[in-house]
């Protein structure tokens, strides 16, 4: 932490004028390094410095984002003159929340930081060594990306905090061919604080490369409408795209319509669902102390027992609809002023065996691994690169070119069981939004099994 | 476009922002130099400012202004890449490049001399009524887009953005290559909602133009308003093979997994399904698709790319037959051919394989015959996820927004649908026809889309 480059954050804000003014500035480092087809494709460092300030004028946000930290009291005027660009009044209202001074640094088990490039290149050609040297794998990719950001907050109320937010993501994806037949799988592994826990993973590396090759043998699905089991990873990448985004209330704050269609008590599913988001957990890639209006973050329930129960605010949106404020006001980098986005959200485990979700299903779809999703409110959607037929209640054959798509309000209300062996998702990913692409999220899920899903294919 | 007598090979465009720019990136050359590396500095400094409304009223203003340093150094047979937003140490970005140069890549870069353009002219690239635009200005032009909009589309519910932003670059390379480019854009989107109990229509529309007045940002009202229309109703689609109508937004159906087989990555790596097929029939004969540096006006247009590497108008499939591969620097140094001048630049990552305008020659369907050529097939409007499979060619997307094609029009939206198929085997065997213009929509990998409708047959249509 720099001392110095806080107290100038909190003395620029001082007589800055507008009704409310922050300021965040971010210092980034982070490394890169990547091989591909068995050789080196990238060693890559970068050092981004920056930051954002924001002024309330007449309900509306004048904003300005910068790289030079020397004048922070000339970017608040740069942001009040962009604010007062139009006579035309806004409504911008902040919810009100308790200032805080706060130095959150963070916990780091083993820290990156301190380890050597060269060594970080050694762990990655280890692991492209390895899924190169595998039957019908002509191309794989291993790479370590990491990440350590120093964010600084303050604002006109008096809030004042340093924070440390560390990502390190190991990934592997493993191509295998077999004459026209071209098949890709991945996995990665994600930690908060312990790059020791991104070594010996070779487990990870080979399941990749398994899934690749026997994806050549897989038939395409046959396109229809199945019951599918989830697996925890896509349960909780499903709970994402499905439900989460609609729990963002920046999109609900002015929209009546949508408020009406988000009106808490209104029932979403059986009493066996329950979807919670949590940035206050420990260790997980969504976690934090706090948001990026400096609220301190804590558990929100969106779904409780079947029925809707919350939704996910920062200052402006709780403002505006007059709830209470949750601390998810986040933004992937300085560059952006922060929305509403989840962190960690889950559907809570619930009572039922594995096997009693099989044993309902004639004909199904397990789906085994998560791809990307995406989500158009009503409709949703996500790829699953490799899942499994489910015939007279058994796991049968392997299956490709898998994608999800379906109602939300049908898919919830289908939700029949939902099971006893909830997780959290150890991988990488990340959330988009708007022009903000790859936010860290944390996802999880029990199985749970959905009746009624529609699946494209050929 | 510019006055020929205004510009030579290597200073496609200058101005006092790019002399600060130049001199950074002077320091570091000399630096790579004096360190006994070769190798290439880029800087881009970017200003820009943002308008966003929502329900009516101006939400927020921004404005931005940022530098990207970025260096990509070679020695010993040895790459390395740093970059920063901190352009005030030129020689501390050497100094981290070179550290990872010394464990990095081993591959031999060819970094371009002063080069002679492929084109005549620069394309025309930067408007000053952009590049000067006011906050106020730019908050009106939103401001009636957005009411034009919701006027066209009543009872939606309008969100609305407008961007207007100026990019100075600065490339010099150790072989004596240097670029200079200034160019602005100007970005409007729109997105509509409608809600009503289980109900949800969300449409969107996107497209940008490096001037101000521009067809590309003309036109949203009405297509919007068109769609939103013809989304009251709702109609059924039996499950089976379908003709298919892609709507222009929807052509990165298409164009993703084409993007994927042309990428000469791909062909280096052994992973595209178009290798050995240089020359060969791949598509329908009337299919041809551009990758157009050079089209005026149109965001990301370049004699050189962003690499230092003369630019060219290049057919991709022409009437079918595959013409080769995209390369920059690195996948041509690694596949030991030259680049086809496609090395462009996400600010602060390394050079990678980009396509610049993407043009999908025109067939000769107006649009009433196309819509009757489709007649009980779906109209796709857009479409949700990336899909599976992208490399041998197969995609798979739920449906956004579609519609059931009725007598020669859009009969009602067909909720709950998702197509699947192959580019290349519905490229060669499935196209009907194509519409008799272009439109120019959104992005895609960078891009600017230029494509008309394009009428498929025997696409698998699944839904319930």
């Amino acid at each position: 932490m720099d001392p110095n480059l806080k107290d100038r954050i909190s003395s620029a804000l001082a007589g800055c004028g507008g009704d409310f003014a922050d300021i965040r500035v971010e210092i980034a480092e982070s490394t890169r390094v990547a091989y591909r087809g068995g050789r080196l494709e990238a060693a890559a460092q970068s050092r981004d410095v920056g930051g954002i300030v924001r002024v309330l004028v007449g309900g509306r946000w004048g904003i300005a984002t910068f790289n030079d930290l020397g004048d922070l009291a000339a970017r608040l005027r740069e942001a009040r003159d962009c604010g007062a660009a139009t006579a035309e009044g806004g409504d911008v209202r902040l919810a009100e929340t308790e200032p805080v001074q706060d130095d959150a640094p963070a916990p780091m088990v083993s820290d990156w930081r301190t380890v050597a490039l060269a060594d970080k290149l050694a762990l990655a050609c280890g692991y492209s060594d390895l899924l190169m040297g595998q039957p019908l794998i002509k191309d794989a990719r291993a790479s370590l990306s990491e990440r350590f950001s120093q964010c600084y907050y303050a604002n006109s109320e008096g809030a004042l905090i340093y924070d440390e937010r560390p990502y390190a993501v190991i990934s592997f994806s493993a191509t295998a061919r077999d004459s026209d037949q071209v098949q890709e799988a991945s996995r990665s592994l994600a930690t908060r604080y312990d790059y020791g826990s991104l070594a010996g993973r070779e487990d990870l590396a080979l399941e990749a490369a398994r899934r690749a090759r026997a994806l050549l043998a897989a038939p395409p699905v046959k396109g229809g409408v199945y019951p599918v089991i989830l697996s925890p990873e896509m349960g909780g990448l499903f709970v994402h795209e499905a439900f989460g985004h609609l729990s963002e209330a920046d999109f609900q704050a002015d929209n009546p319509q949508a408020q009406a269609m988000m009106t808490l008590g209104r029932k979403f599913g059986r009493p066996i669902l329950n979807v919670v988001d949590d940035a206050s957990l420990s260790g997980l890639r969504g976690s934090l102390k706090y948001d990026d209006e400096g609220v301190r973050t804590g558990p929100t329930y969106l779904i409780r027992e079947g029925v809707l129960f919350g939704r996910l605010h920062h200052r402006e949106s709780a403002g505006i609809m007059g709830e209470r404020v949750t601390g998810n006001a986040r933004a992937t980098f300085y560059r952006y002023p922060p929305i509403v986005r989840m962190t960690n959200t889950a559907i809570l485990g619930g009572e039922t065996p594995f096997e009693e979700m099989l044993a309902g299903i004639k004909l199904g779809v397990y789906a085994v691994n998560a791809g990307g999703g995406q989500t158009m409110f009503e409709n949703f959607a996500f790829a699953c690169p490799g899942a499994y037929m489910i015939r007279d209640g058994k796991v049968a054959e392997l299956v490709r070119d898998v994608n999800f798509g379906g109602n939300l309000f049908e898919t919830l209300a289908n939700i029949d069981a939902v099971g006893n062996d909830f997780r959290w998702a150890a991988s990488g990913g990340g959330c988009g939004k708007g022009q903000e692409m790859m936010l860290p999220v944390g996802m999880g899920a029990p199985h749970v099994r959905v009746q009624g899903v529609l699946i494209g294919g050929r | 476009m510019g006055d020929r007598a205004a510009w030579t090979a290597g200073t496609a465009c200058k101005s006092e922002h790019t002399d600060d720019r130049m001199r950074v990136a002077e320091r570091a050359l000399a630096e790579l130099a004096r360190r006994g590396a070769s190798g290439e500095v880029h800087v881009a400094s970017v200003s820009g400012l943002t308008a966003e409304f929502s329900a009516g009223k101006l939400r927020n203003c921004s404005a931005d202004g940022r530098v990207h340093l970025s260096v990509r150094a070679s020695r010993s047979g040895r790459i390395g890449f740093y970059s920063t937003t901190d352009a005030s140490n030129p020689g501390e970005a050497v100094e981290r490049a070179l550290e990872t140069a010394e464990c990095g890549e081993e591959l031999e870069i060819a970094f371009p001399s002063r080069g002679i353009p492929g084109g005549d002219m620069p394309p025309a690239a930067f408007d000053p009524e952009v590049a000067d635009m006011a906050a106020d200005a730019l908050v009106r032009q939103v401001g009636a887009l957005t009411a034009e909009v919701e006027a066209a589309t009543p009872g939606s519910q309008v969100r609305s953005a407008g961007r207007r932003e100026t990019e100075d670059t600065v490339l010099v390379n150790t072989a004596g290559g240097v670029v200079r480019d200034r160019h602005t854009a100007l970005t409007l989107f729109v997105e509509l909602s409608r809600f009503a109990a289980e109900d949800v229509l969300l449409l969107f529309q996107e497209a940008g133009a490096a001037r101000l007045h521009d067809p590309a940002v003309e036109g949203f009202p009405a297509r919007l308003g068109d769609l939103y229309g013809a989304a009251a109703t709702q109609a059924g689609l039996a499950p089976g093979k379908r003709r298919v109508v892609l709507a222009p937004e929807a052509a990165y159906v298409l164009l993703a997994p084409m993007f994927q087989g042309v990428n000469g990555l791909n062909a280096v790596r052994g992973t595209s399904p178009l290798i050995g097929k240089v020359g060969s029939q791949v598509l329908d004969s009337r299919f041809t698709l551009t990758d157009d540096p050079w089209l005026d006006w149109a965001i990301g247009s370049a004699l050189w790319d962003e690499e230092g590497t003369p630019t060219r108008r290049k057919h991709v499939f022409r009437g079918g037959v595959f013409k080769g591969f995209l390369h920059d620097l690195r996948s041509a140094a690694m596949g030991r051919t030259e680049s086809t001048g496609n090395g462009r630049r996400v600010r602060g990552q390394a050079p990678q394989i980009g396509p610049y305008s993407l043009v999908i020659e025109p067939g000769d369907l107006p649009m009433a015959d196309l819509l009757a050529e489709a007649d009980g097939g779906l109209y796709v409007a857009s479409v949700i996820g990336g899909g599976p499979g992208g490399l041998a060619g197969a995609f798979s997307h739920p449906v956004g927004v579609g519609y059931l094609v009725k007598d020669g029009r859009l009969a009602g939206r067909v909720k709950d649908v998702a197509i699947a198929g192959n580019v290349y085997d519905l490229g060669r065997h499935g196209l009907v026809g194509l519409e008799d213009r272009t439109h120019t929509v959104g992005s895609m990998y960078g891009a600017a889309l230029k494509v008309p409708h394009i009428l498929l047959d025997g696409v698998d249509v699944a839904g319930k």
